[in-house]
């Protein structure tokens, strides 16, 4: 007979207890394959996920850039009875900076462009919810092109928790300008808002979402604190403070139930590359 | 993912080792199911288990600090930290065979009928470890380019703060852990297919096949996937990375022992 046959029961007992001890011992020991460096440290410290959508036209139009006006007050109404709290830009940054607290469940509800449904249309809704929201204006289309708010009307919203930010100029895709032209479009707008609005404006957001790490240098340089891209994805202290994620929000076939999946799955969703900006 | 999971009363549980630990217990579990199947004893198991995985951990942080040892030279206390990172895979292997052909030595049993037990449990085991280092991003694969179209294919997304150096503007890698994952699922299965024909008809007779051919397979796979690393050591002037020139050795030598394994048997029969 083996030695294996012969072994008495607390023999046997003791090696599973030691092969337990040694099994929990794995992950207080075991942290990389690789060396473990600062970055990868900080992650664990990343804090909250933000999510910031990404609207553009609130109407009843069929283009998938707009979301129709009930569609958007069923989406503030699920966020508003599922404990999310809107926060501004600056509390974003200030997030990520270290230097403020984000409440639970935090969102920032974004529209590019400046059109004028987002004053008639989405403007009621946020009201009504007591949400905050941040419009990112084209500059040059706001009281001359048709469809687009007024200088007023943004100033109305500003007055009431909805933040102006940049858009540039002309909207023109960033990637395509050079140098001269993109310190045109980013300083020149930040100039007009700041003179509409009367106060400091600090954010923008990529026309068309196409920026590069260039882009986003010369973004810092322009006095911008953060910018937006339309990369899909949620904010954290990991990612880039000058290409910030966002969550677009489309019309869709079953623009609520896309709404909705989007908000649940988007780390995953990020994480795996299953829906690319 | 985090790379630190939780904090219990200040000291930090690792996703990675989550992951060990699953991969471990899976494969005690699956090897005991082996174990029972070929009518061994399952103390040879527990044996084995005991000193595998201490031996497996000493080895594997051996062969990183040996690998890295200018990363060590000048704070020798460092190559004790396992916590802070560094384990060779290869070491890990090493320490395992280690403790498999230790026991086997001292009890009088057949190493190659051993190792035949437990590759199954030690492949299931390297999957999920691979699945870990995929979730974590330890090891992203090529880059893709930026306008990649929007067709569900899949690829892994590196936030900013992780991207390698000089890859800040990439979005998109090649999720090879992933698919290196895969593939040592089929080579799994296909062990336990093996497993299941040798038990019920006893082929193939020599000990030690399915072990070589086990291992031979998850090294060319290894080797293979290795062209689609990022970070494969072309980046610092390496003509063929370590990791290649090792997986790639380790299936020949399979290949080579399985070979003269078989002409011996042949030689020894007739």
């Amino acid at each position: 007979m083996s030695l294996f046959h012969k072994q008495s029961m607390f023999q046997r007992w003791w090696k599973r207890i030691a092969i337990l001890a040694l099994l929990l011992c794995i992950p207080v020991l075991v942290s990389s394959p690789k060396q473990m460096t600062a970055t990868m440290v900080a992650d664990s410290e990343n804090g909250t996920k933000v999510m910031v959508l990404n609207y553009h036209k609130i109407d009843n139009t069929f283009i998938s850039l707009a979301v129709r006006p009930d569609d958007f007050e069923a989406q503030m109404k699920y966020l508003s009875e599922n404990g999310y709290h809107t926060i501004s830009p600056d509390e974003l940054y200030d997030s990520l900076a270290g230097t403020g607290e984000l409440p639970e469940n935090p969102v920032l509800i974004t529209f590019d462009d400046g059109y004028e449904d987002n004053y008639t249309n989405a403007y009621p809704i946020l009201k009504k919810y007591g949400f905050k929201a941040t419009i990112f204006v084209i500059t040059s289309f706001l009281g001359k092109e048709k469809n687009y708010m007024t200088w007023d009307q943004a100033r109305e919203l500003d007055a009431n928790g909805i933040s102006i930010e940049s858009h540039t100029v002309d909207h023109k895709s960033m990637t395509d300008l050079t140098d001269e032209q993109l310190r045109v479009e980013l300083v020149e707008s930040k100039k007009k808002a700041e003179k509409e609005l009367g106060h400091p404006v600090e954010y923008m957001a990529y026309p068309t979402g196409t920026y590069n790490l260039h882009i986003a240098e010369m973004v810092r340089e322009a006095g911008y604190k953060a910018a937006f891209t339309i990369k899909y994805g949620n904010v954290d202290k990991a990612s880039n403070i000058y290409a910030l994620e966002r969550v677009p929000i489309f019309h869709t076939e079953d623009t609520n139930k896309d709404f909705l999946e989007r908000i649940r799955y988007t780390p995953i969703f990020e994480r795996f590359g299953w829906i690319k900006s | 993912m985090g790379f630190i999971a939780c904090s219990l009363g200040g000291v930090s549980i690792y996703t990675y080792g989550l992951f060990v630990a699953v991969a471990v217990l899976l494969a005690v579990v699956t090897a005991g199911v082996n174990v029972r199947l070929h009518h061994q004893p399952a103390a040879v198991l527990t044996d084995i288990v005991l000193w595998g995985i201490p031996l497996a951990l000493l080895c594997g942080r051996a062969g990183y600090v040996l690998h890295h040892f200018e990363q060590y030279s000048s704070c020798l206390w460092e190559i004790v930290a396992i916590w802070h990172g560094g384990l060779s895979l290869y070491g890990i292997i090493g320490g395992l065979l280690l403790a498999v052909w230790g026991v086997c030595q001292v009890h009088g049993l057949d190493t190659w009928q051993w190792l035949d037990i437990l590759i199954p449990a030690g492949v299931l085991a390297l999957v999920i470890i691979e699945l870990g280092i995929f979730a974590l991003q330890l090891n992203p694969g090529l880059p893709f380019p930026d306008d990649l179209p929007n067709d569900h294919r899949l690829v892994e997304y590196v936030e900013y703060a992780f991207r390698p150096v000089g890859f800040g503007d990439t979005l998109y890698f090649q999720p090879i852990a992933l698919y290196q994952a895969g593939l040592q699922l089929l080579v799994f299965l296909l062990l336990c297919v093996l497993t299941v024909v040798q038990l019920v008809w006893q082929r193939p007779r020599l000990l030690g096949t399915l072990f070589l051919l086990g291992t031979a397979s998850l090294a060319f796979i290894r080797l293979g996937c290795g062209f689609y690393y990022l970070a494969s050591g072309a980046d610092i002037g390496a003509a063929m990375p370590l990791g290649r020139v090792m997986s790639g050795s380790a299936g020949m030598l399979a290949v080579i022992v399985l070979i003269l394994r078989k002409r011996f048997h042949a030689l020894k029969n007739n």
